[in-house]
């Protein structure tokens, strides 16, 4: 009986993963590889390779490494989209030094999730929504 | 037997066929009434190619052009309306309901130059004038200019549910930015609940008032040589600073969700009016 039993499960197993097995054509499981290995970099990333000056280029690094050695380490914990990191990277982009590191302190000291009344919200990743704005409140 | 089978088969086609040309779906009068009916029941994307076909079929018809221009409005596709009215509206440029709908599109895309030099140009009904003209100066947030129609609209019916919006708009009250930023100099983030932002206001505060104190302490315990203090004042600082930011930009923040909340109801009472002319 237990040996019957042993064929027939062998059996249906067999069967049943083979269904499985062919489930993805060839082409998915390429797509599923190329996913899997390729590294797609964020539009922060990406901007804080390219720099006009050295400190763009000194704050590009630091984002970079906090990025990298740092923020990695940790699950997400911001608040908001962008997030504060990439919000200095920006601010100090297109504000420049002085009024870019001012902006990213307000912003740091808002990113609390007390008050999510004041802000829209992303719905995809449930964070809320505070692009980069100067002091007249016009979009950076 | 054969014969006669194939002669009744016969007749039953010639009366099915002719029975089945009666109905005429597609015809003028079954066009307007199933246009309307869509147009009724607010399905303004099906409306418009319904519509089109009655255009087809008479093309100086002045109700479906109309009907055409609002379903576009309507249904939120202004950039394709706008092509559809350049297209159509040489033919009947006369008719003021017309006219109207095009310069509503027309601010509705933020055109402009095109609504002051070919529609506010032309000879329209004085309401439909003053509604373009008033619509304009809302639309561009200029509030005083807007408020100058107010004794007019008051007198015209169809008009009426601007009234409030428009009394709503002369008397905001805004946030002084200059006035935020003092305050918040003074006491950190009162300048923010100044602004409406009241737990903002707190948590500025706080940031700014704890690393202060831990400043304080450090500087207390080991004097001028503390790293502590230093390292803590040099935070408090930055707090503070951005604290000074923000409480500006929580100003403008507030006046810019006002005069949009304002925006927001005039554009839906500007989208549904057209009956009215």
């Amino acid at each position: 009986m237990i040996r019957f039993i042993n064929i027939n499960t062998c059996l249906i197993s067999l069967i049943l993963f083979n269904v499985i097995s062919s489930a993805q054509t060839p082409e998915e499981l390429n797509e599923l590889k190329r996913k899997s290995t390729s590294k797609i970099e964020s539009k922060y990333i990406q901007s804080a390779k390219q720099y006009n000056s050295e400190y763009q280029l000194f704050f590009g690094n630091m984002f970079l490494f906090y990025k990298k050695y740092v923020s990695s380490q940790d699950a997400s914990s911001c608040s908001f989209t962008p997030s504060c990191s990439e919000y200095a990277l920006m601010a100090i982009k297109k504000q420049g030094i002085f009024e870019g590191i001012v902006n990213f302190w307000d912003r740091f000291s808002r990113c609390n999730g007390m008050s999510p009344e004041y802000y829209p919200l992303d719905n995809v990743h449930k964070v809320l929504i505070d692009p980069v704005r100067d002091w007249h409140y016009n979009e950076k | 037997m054969k014969n006669r089978l194939f002669l009744i088969y016969l007749l039953n086609l010639i009366f099915l066929s002719s029975h089945a040309q009666e109905q005429d779906l597609f015809g003028y009068s079954n066009s307007v009434k199933f246009a309307n009916y869509l147009y009724s029941s607010h399905e303004y994307d099906l409306a418009i190619p319904e519509f089109k076909r009655i255009l087809f079929i008479d093309s100086l018809n002045t109700l479906a052009n109309i009907k055409i221009h609002d379903c576009y409005i309507q249904a939120g596709k202004y950039t394709e309306g706008i092509k559809f009215s350049n297209h159509e509206f040489h033919k009947l440029y006369d008719n003021d309901t017309l006219s109207i709908l095009r310069g509503k599109l027309m601010i509705l895309t933020d055109n402009y130059p095109q609504l002051n030099s070919e529609i506010l140009s032309n000879p329209l009904s004085s309401q439909g004038l003053v509604f373009l003209q008033m619509s304009e100066s809302m639309f561009n947030k200029e509030w005083d200019k807007a408020s100058g129609y107010l004794p007019f609209i008051e007198n015209y019916n169809g008009l009426q549910q601007f009234v409030p919006i428009m009394k709503k708009a002369s008397n905001i009250q805004y946030k002084n930015p200059a006035l935020s930023f003092s305050m918040s100099a003074i006491v950190p983030g009162s300048g923010k609940v100044y602004s409406g932002y009241w737990k903002d206001g707190l948590f500025s505060f706080l940031f700014v008032g704890i690393t202060a104190w831990q400043s304080y302490r450090g500087f207390d315990d080991k004097g001028i040589q503390s790293i502590y203090g230093w390292l803590m004042g040099g935070i408090s600082f930055s707090f503070y600073a951005g604290n000074l930011y923000g409480s500006v930009k929580a100003a403008n923040k507030k006046n810019f969700e006002m005069e949009n909340l304002i925006l927001k109801e005039y554009e839906e009472a500007f989208i549904s009016t057209y009956s009215n002319f």
